[in-house]
């Protein structure tokens, strides 16, 4: 270079500069695109918000129409064919797990694998929501009363005005009932519902190196969650109610809390049996057996061992490859659920973290399902194309993703619930969906799931008025009294920190709009950017005075984390430092309350002062776009995490 | 000769250790609690931890030991953790660790998995894809930058250097992605743009399946070559055209040489010694470089083990790959001083 004329290599530093600026700008600013006229499926969001069904394609069903998802749709041609065995599909996913064993992996990719690559006791059916037998054939559940003297007796329950009555369940293998039992009320200290789960177990599963499967596997499992060398420490508050375990005949494990709780049976259903025969330091099946392990030793067997990437499941899909490109699994011919087990032959999961790289993978054919296409592709030419029509469809869902804006209630100025309802009242959350979400998102007035029981659809959301905004940020004192453009109270400006996620288009947008819409009533409103560990570290210590997050939620959440007084502190989910004592009176009634209805109604009356108190900015629910091969049939969504069931799909000829 | 080399190899031992240090150090002025990160997760908290786990966690792995003790436990060759060395406060089960004994560690979010390994399975990958785009970089450069210094003033010459121009003014990663959009499937579908195997390769038959990671590694290693093309183009094209001017080739002229014989015996040979110097240095940066290219292309290489290390927090990792950078960058130094003592027998006594 040193020959070149200087007025070249200025060009040259200059070209290089323009282009890096035009890419970061690219990067800091995202897109705020209107939904192209016509091209969206304004008509198709509006069905999706009252579509909250699961949704079929290839099977013309109601409003779940693939028509819906693609709009050539064709009944004669993309009618639904008959099942079949065979082929291969391969799934996009952002990343892989960092290990299969979803007993010290707590991603959701490795509970997503896990679906399809093993088994739970029970399982949370997708299309009901309601929890089914698995690797049981039934359960029963028992309560108990707890006497004074520590003794706890199990049995049905019923209560009298002197005393209780118990009536025991029968022995295992007897027929005969036992006699009931009467407790007079001054022995009982306390009722225990669900204090004791029993499950009775498939006989015929095996481990996929074809070990049969049986209640010491279970009972090792549970015993390693109380292992503090096993690094489940992510995981083991879910089991640390259950006291004991045991198994009173073969294939029947018994599992006794010590508590009432209303979501009891979720912990059976995250458990992740391990196969004993190769974890288990004691087990003489064990190529490693070495009696007398130490806790220490078996905890860091357990974490270390190979099987954590070279799975030995029990699900329909058996592991065949975990490398760094993909995950690879082929259907098992030994799963034990045959009328569920699968009808492709090859699953393979393969990770690509650029969005716009897994649609163009999806184009070349390299993969045949995303759930990640961007609104450019998803609105845009890409998917308009004849090529496209083709041989994919596209199509949305919604999944258990709620977005908020957590304020600081530690700090000024979020400890007036008028400041945070004037902020509510300032954002205009319908025209953001419109213009970018394209219409595809919902509004959300609480975290939890929005299609499952315990969401209140009638809870109104706080309605777009800056007059009413400006009128409440007047009466909590904010006023703008120099003159100088932003409201002030007792010599202090109106301002705060929203901190986002770096990189994250929506969070991006979000954050734009909220400065804009803030700054128009006089509030300053300065965005910061953080990679998600540094985000991640700001608000567990609570260093921080507005964070955009978001909440993936299970069916069965618990509110007691977010929301309990008791969690008010660094280190918790309480991101708001929330402490409210009507609020936690209904959390505690709520963890006891085993009646589905009562317990909607306490968790409806929960939500409803939660937004009152307005913790959270809410915000949306946001549609997951996906395209998918037409090759694939029997595809259906569902509002449970992935949002479709691997196992259900086959390939047209 | 051997004094030179013994001389580059004790000069690498200072100037690595200072690598050493500032990654460390900078490593850990990053944001970011790689404890919450290791137990976060469903439910995007750690906040179900119980507070001693947290700490627990932290003590195993030196994370709230002041930074000197982390940076020795680090260095080893003694480990400084509850469980390392019985003189420096630990149980005795694992006494020796760090960098000196040998030992890059284990990630904090798989322990499973050894950082060394995962790093020697990951170089399979990056050292075949920089070594190939080294060759090509030189095996067209060379001819291009003498025929740009043959032809100066031409027609020619200009279009090429405002082609080299462009070239190097484009940065890696735009155009990768450019390629990757344009060329790959979901352009002109002329080379697969993701990933070094393609859905139905299959590794037990060798020939397709190293086919097939051939054909992957077309857009990833143009994407490399492009701009280090018109930089090494240029730097050959320049000195060429300085030993064109020198009055030994004006004697060979004189002497009837063939044009041919002038170029390629007695300009093409002198005129090397600064590429060769060039070459040294430019596998280390190749290897960084992949950084990116591996990180657009989806390529699970040593760059984008070390790009998901830094966005996860595994400091190890990054360390190691920085080490290891530095480590190619000493070897290139000392390759290409040996390569023009060979061509230069003047530096051979100095």
């Amino acid at each position: 270079m040193s020959s070149s004329p200087p007025i070249l290599v200025a060009l040259a530093t200059f070209a290089r500069a323009l282009a890096a600026s035009v890419v970061l700008a690219a990067a800091l600013f995202p897109q705020q695109k209107d939904a192209p006229a016509g091209a969206g499926p304004t008509a198709g969001a509006t069905a999706g918000a009252q579509n909250r069904s699961s949704s079929p394609v290839g099977a013309p069903v109601g409003d779940s129409r693939p028509d819906r998802f693609y709009p050539g749709f064709d009944p004669d041609r993309d009618a639904l064919p008959p099942a079949r065995r065979g082929g291969s599909v391969v799934l996009h996913c952002d990343a892989l797990p960092q290990s299969l064993n979803f007993l010290i992996d707590n991603s959701s990719m490795c509970r997503r694998l896990q679906r399809d690559l093993h088994e739970a006791l029970i399982v949370r059916d997708f299309w009901t929501l309601e929890h089914r037998p698995a690797l049981c054939e039934f359960w029963r559940r028992d309560d108990a009363l707890v006497l004074r003297d520590g003794r706890r007796v199990f049995g049905a329950l019923s209560e009298g005005e002197e005393s209780w009555t118990v009536q025991p369940a029968p022995a295992e293998g007897e027929n005969k009932i036992p006699p009931s039992q009467s407790v007079p009320n001054k022995d009982v200290e306390r009722v225990v519902r669900g204090a004791a789960y029993t499950f009775w177990l498939r006989r015929d599963v095996r481990w996929h190196d074809g070990h049969p499967f049986d209640a010491d596997d279970l009972l090792f499992t549970w015993r390693m969650t109380r292992n503090p060398f096993v690094a489940c420490d992510a995981k083991r508050f879910q089991y640390e109610h259950v006291t004991a375990a045991s198994s009173p005949a073969p294939f029947v494990v018994r599992f006794e809390f010590d508590r009432t709780y209303y979501a009891s049976l979720t912990v059976f259903e995250a458990l992740t049996p391990l196969p004993r025969h190769l974890y288990d330091l004691s087990d003489p099946d064990n190529a490693a057996h070495e009696p007398g392990a130490s806790d220490e030793r078996q905890g860091r067997f357990v974490n270390e061992h190979r099987c954590n990437r070279e799975w030995v499941g029990l699900g329909p899909y058996r592991l065949t490859k975990f490398s760094n490109e993909s995950v690879d699994a082929q259907r098992w011919d030994g799963y034990f659920d045959k009328r569920n087990g699968g009808w492709i032959e090859r699953v393979r999961w393969r990770p690509i973290a650029d969005d716009r790289a897994a649609f163009q993978a999806l184009l070349a054919g390299e993969i045949d399902f995303t759930t990640r296409v961007l609104s450019d592709d998803y609105f845009g030419a890409a998917t308009r194309s004849d090529e496209f029509a083709a041989r994919y469809y596209k199509g949305y869902f919604y999944t258990p993703i709620a977005s908020y804006v957590a304020w600081n209630l530690q700090r000024e100025p979020f400890t007036d619930v008028r400041v945070r309802r004037a902020f509510a009242h300032a954002f205009d959350w319908d025209e953001f969906i419109a213009a970018f979400y394209g219409g595809l998102a919902r509004r959300a007035t609480a975290e939890w799931i929005d299609t499952g029981p315990d969401y209140d659809e009638a809870l109104a959301p706080i309605a777009h008025d800056p007059r009413r905004a400006a009128a409440l940020l007047g009466e909590a004192g904010w006023i703008d009294r120099d003159g100088d453009g932003v409201l002030d109270k007792e010599g202090r400006k109106l301002e705060f920190a929203l901190s986002i996620q770096a990189n994250n288009k929506p969070g991006e947008a979000i954050s734009q709009r909220l400065q804009e819409s803030l700054r128009a009533l006089g509030v300053t409103v300065r965005i910061e950017a953080r990679d998600w560990p540094s985000l991640s570290q700001a608000v567990e210590q609570r260093q921080y005075d507005a964070a955009m997050l978001a909440w993936v939620m299970p069916i069965d959440s618990d509110p007691r984390q977010r929301w309990h007084s008791s969690e008010a502190r660094p280190g918790t989910a309480n991101y708001t430092s929330f402490a409210d004592a009507g609020v936690d009176r209904l959390i505690e009634r709520i963890e006891v309350e085993l009646d589905r209805a009562e317990r909607t109604r306490l968790m409806h009356a929960l939500q409803a002062r939660l937004y009152e108190l307005q913790p959270y900015l809410y915000g949306v629910t946001v549609a997951k776009r996906f395209a998918i091969s037409k090759r694939i049939r029997n595809f259906r969504t569902s509002v449970l995490d992935p949002g479709y069931s691997v196992r259900e799909w086959w390939l047209a000829e | 000769m051997a004094r030179l080399v013994l001389r580059r190899l004790l000069l690498a031992i200072p100037t690595l250790l200072g690598i050493t240090l500032i990654t460390f150090a900078l490593l850990r002025l990053l944001p970011g609690d790689p404890a919450s990160l290791r137990f976060e997760g469903e439910g995007a908290s750690p906040a179900a931890v119980d507070a001693e786990v947290l700490e627990r966690f932290r003590a195993e792995h030196l994370l709230d030991a002041p930074l000197w003790r982390r940076y020795l436990h680090y260095l080893g060759p003694f480990d400084l953790s509850e469980r390392g060395h019985a003189s420096f406060g630990g149980d005795g089960e694992r006494p020796f660790g760090g960098l000196l004994a040998g030992d890059l560690g284990r990630e904090l979010l798989r322990p499973s998995v050894s950082i060394a390994e995962e790093l020697g399975e990951r170089l399979w990958i990056t050292v075949p894809l920089s070594l190939a785009a080294a060759l090509l970089i030189y095996a067209l450069a060379l001819p291009l930058g003498v025929a740009l210094a043959l032809r100066r003033g031409t027609t020619f010459e200009r279009a090429t250097n405002a082609l080299l121009f462009a070239l190097y003014a484009t940065p890696t990663f735009w155009l990768a992605l450019a390629l990757q959009a344009t060329l790959g499937g979901g352009g002109l579908g002329w080379a697969p743009a993701i990933g070094l195997h393609g859905r139905e390769a299959d590794p037990s038959n060798g020939f397709e399946y190293a086919l097939d990671a051939l054909a992957h590694s077309v857009l990833p290693i143009a994407s490399i070559v492009a701009p280090s093309l018109a930089y090494v183009a240029r730097h050959v094209r320049s000195s060429v055209q300085n030993v064109l001017e020198a009055d030994f080739v004006l004697a060979a002229r004189a002497r009837g040489a063939s044009e041919r014989e002038v170029i390629w015996r007695h300009v093409v040979p002198n005129a090397l010694a600064p590429v060769v110097t060039l070459a040294g240095q430019t596998l280390p940066w190749l290897v960084g470089g992949w950084v990116v290219i591996e990180t657009v292309f989806e390529l699970p290489g040593m760059g984008k083990y070390a790009y998901d290390g830094l966005m996860r927090r595994e400091y190890d990792v990054v360390a190691a790959c920085v080490l290891l950078s530095a480590l190619l960058t000493a070897l290139g130094h000392l390759a290409s001083d040996l390569a023009q003592a060979w061509i230069d027998p003047r530096l051979r006594l100095g």
